[in-house]
């Protein structure tokens, strides 16, 4: 052993230095900035626009978030709000954990979008103590979706339509864009119609929507086409609510079963679960006795 | 390597008693076992420090995503489970079915589950990326769920081989505890708070004997529990290759082999390193773990036919596609390999005696434990590259599972810490026990309760 204590020692000496080396070195160097990361996308969703900024830095070469960054939000240019033109600061705001800030255009910024169909927002982190300053911009051309859906109870057509809006405010359709089709469920959206559908020369997509999906509770289903990522338009998704004649089954939300809540579980298997586990432990309890009983007999004078 | 020897007369018998105490006192490691330690030591300080990493940056670290979300850290965590099942078989099974040829083995047999099991509780947590979230499921978990399910059975079996472990270990501590000279005093304090009072008193081996019963008798069907339990985490989830009635039995026979292949190999590290004990860990013990050896294999094998004949006859929808990947496509390698090297060949060389010896069977325990470590990875990995819902809109990185460092080093980590409990046992306790090795031999209980601490 007199080999193996220094050994574990050093061993987690090592182990320690090893882990907080980085906090050394961080604060050696606490007077300089670190380079942040900006990423600003554009996202139109039911006529709602909105600028999503994403802001990191890189930790041993990997992404982490800025939690708490300052990110103000422009239009056009960077300057103070211009109430003529509708060009300059629109807002600021900071960075959730996930170092995401979500600038949404409602009533708040509908005057200025008004008469406009081409947009750029630029996002800058300016004057923080910690990262350089960064700027990053997204510019895109206003676009349109629009969903028809033809047909009778769960044999129905959805056709998607992408325009975009010209100079004169008239719409045009978009021709050979990649524009999606998908059914909203909780969580995500479920696509259909198959991988790539581009859109025709009346910029239009078609599918058959899945006959056996079911629908929301109140009898209907959301469908959705959206385009991701495109070039010109950026993110853009319309969803458009029809009659569905499948309806999930009511759930029983006071029912003791075995997908309600915890509190909700089934007598049955609560009475056996807690008879075996309380039979089980119990015994294991009884037995804990053994080893004080043991002891105490250690302690008795030995009988000749 | 000699035969078991039975005492004559009480002259004998005490001698015997006297002898087994000489030769099972622990003793320092010479060099090899200290390069081994420290070896096992910098396994598990390179491991903590990828932990410490997994901590900071979360399981980006690692080679999970959201296809799949269950990678090594559960592969190992069943490992683990299954292996830790060795306690109930050696010392439960075997001694319910008055199999006296136990004795020697034992010890060996829980302080492996022990081990074992410990790790599997850990790696759990690991593979929770948020420790801290681990209170939740005690605040808010659903007694529907089989993880909660798991966590009891887990916790209970832990328990329960930590007991049994301890309760016929105390005259073994207590024997260190009074003939141990020049050790450290955080040792003898160890040994003395350890042995509680221990005096070999007629009462206190009754007490032991009745603890050992009832733990007998408890720990069969938890440690079935713990298994089917920790299949049902599978079985309940519906994805192909998990959706099999045989899960349960599948996974308690591979378990049971498992731990015979544990503790076959520990025999034969132990009769290395130690040449004494050659007089307790006899040929007979190694042809009869030989032989149950093959017995627990045959009824694994029967099991695996099962769960791949029928659904791989009817290739039926999504099974199709998970089952040629296994059976021809990337991972038809590993899984011929474990059929064929950690089974099949297993089973036909056990047939024969002379496989049946130190040597022969160290390699086909080393040859069946690799193998069902393969095994838990061809049961969690392809199934969940190949869900029910389509891998629609995901990057390409996300179809496919490549285990990072941080979780190679993290799961060796693991694998070297449940060793280094069984080194450091062997280390500072009695590895066979003397009392009930003197019992086995024919020796009377009120002459070991005499001259047990002679």
């Amino acid at each position: 052993m007199k080999i193996i204590k220094p050994t574990i020692c050093l061993l987690i000496a090592g182990l320690f230095i090893s882990t907080t080396n980085q906090a050394i070195a961080q604060d050696d160097a606490a007077p300089s900035k670190a380079k942040a990361i900006m990423n600003v996308s554009y996202k139109k969703t039911d006529g709602v626009l909105s600028v999503k900024v994403a802001v990191s830095t890189k930790v041993e070469k990997k992404n982490m978030p800025v939690d708490g960054a300052m990110v103000s939000i422009y239009m056009n240019d960077v300057k103070p709000y211009d109430a003529k033109t509708g060009e300059g600061l629109l807002g600021r705001l900071a960075a959730d954990q996930d170092g995401k800030i979500l600038f949404e255009m409602k009533d708040n910024v509908k005057d200025i979008l008004k008469g406009k169909h081409g947009y750029k927002f630029i996002a800058e982190m300016k004057d923080n103590p910690k990262y350089f300053d960064k700027q990053g911009e997204v510019e895109v051309k206003d676009a349109n979706i629009t969903i028809t859906v033809t047909g009778k109870d769960t044999l129905q057509t959805a056709t998607a339509r992408l325009t975009e809006f010209k100079d004169d405010g008239t719409e045009a359709p978009v021709v050979g864009a990649e524009l999606k089709l998908a059914i909203k469920r909780s969580f995500s959206l479920l696509p259909f119609g198959g991988d790539g559908l581009k859109t025709n020369e009346n910029g239009e997509v078609s599918a058959l929507i899945p006959s056996n999906i079911i629908g929301e509770a109140g009898g209907t289903l959301i469908v959705v086409g959206r385009i991701e990522d495109n070039e010109s338009f950026g993110n853009v998704q319309t969803s458009k609510s029809i009659p569905w004649t499948i309806l999930p089954k009511p759930i029983a939300e006071n029912k003791r079963n075995l997908w309600s809540t915890g509190k909700n579980a089934p007598y049955s298997l609560v009475i056996v679960s807690v008879t075996i586990i309380g039979i089980i432990w119990g015994l294991l309890l009884y037995l804990v006795t053994f080893l004080f009983k043991i002891k105490k007999l250690g302690k008795q004078p030995q009988k000749k | 390597m000699r035969d078991i020897i039975k005492p004559k007369n009480d002259a004998e018998s005490i001698e015997m008693l006297h002898k087994f105490n000489q030769d099972m006192l622990p003793h320092k490691f010479g060099k090899l076992g200290k390069a081994w330690v420290v070896f096992l030591l910098i396994v598990i300080a390179f491991g903590l420090y990828n932990y410490t990493k997994q901590l900071r940056f979360g399981l980006s670290v690692t080679g999970l995503g959201d296809t799949v979300s269950w990678g090594i850290y559960i592969s190992n965590f069943v490992f683990f489970v299954a292996i830790s099942l060795v306690g109930s078989l050696i010392t439960a099974v075997l001694r319910l079915l008055g199999i006296s040829w136990r004795s020697p083995i034992t010890r060996i047999a829980e302080v492996i589950a022990v081990a074992s099991i410990v790790f599997a509780g850990l790696i759990i947590i690991v593979d929770m990326g948020r420790p801290d979230r681990l209170l939740n499921m005690f605040m808010y978990g659903r007694i529907q769920s089989p993880i909660v399910w798991d966590v009891i059975v887990v916790m209970t079996y832990m328990s329960i081989s930590v007991l049994f472990l301890y309760f016929p270990l105390l005259p073994g501590i207590a024997y260190c505890r009074d003939h141990l000279k020049n050790i450290p005093k955080w040792q003898k304090w160890m040994y003395k708070f350890l042995a509680l009072n221990w005096q070999n008193r007629r009462g206190q081996y009754e007490l032991v004997k009745k603890a050992e019963t009832i733990l007998a008798i408890m720990i069969i069907p938890v440690a079935l529990s713990i298994h089917t339990v920790t299949s049902w985490l599978f079985e309940t989830t519906f994805r192909p290759g998990w959706d099999s009635t045989n899960f349960g039995a599948y996974f308690v026979s591979g378990a049971f082999m498992l731990g015979a292949g544990g503790v076959v190999c520990a025999m034969y590290i132990l009769l290395r390193f130690n040449p004494k004990f050659n007089q307790y860990i006899t040929f007979k013990h190694f042809d009869r773990m030989g032989r149950l050896l093959v017995l627990l294999s045959l009824i694994y094998f029967y099991f695996t036919v099962n769960e791949y004949m029928m659904p791989g006859y009817k290739m039926k929808g999504d099974e199709a596609a998970h089952l040629t990947e296994l059976f021809a496509g990337k991972y038809a390698f590993m899984f011929w390999g474990v059929q064929i090297v950690g089974m099949i060949i297993p089973i036909c060389l056990l047939f024969f005696k002379r496989f049946r010896k130190p040597f022969p069977m160290f390699i086909i325990s080393i040859c069946v434990i690799v193998g069902a470590w393969f095994k838990r990875f061809l049961i969690v990995i392809p199934t969940m590259l190949h869900p029910f819902l389509p891998m629609q809109e995901i990057t390409e990185a996300s179809k496919v599972y490549n285990p990072t460092l941080p979780e190679w080093s993290i799961t060796a980590a693991s694998l070297a810490g449940a060793t280094l409990i069984i080194t450091l046992f062997v280390r500072y306790f009695p590895i066979i026990s003397i009392w009930e090795l003197a019992e086995e031999r024919g020796v009377d209980h009120d002459l070991i309760y005499e001259h047990l601490n002679d």
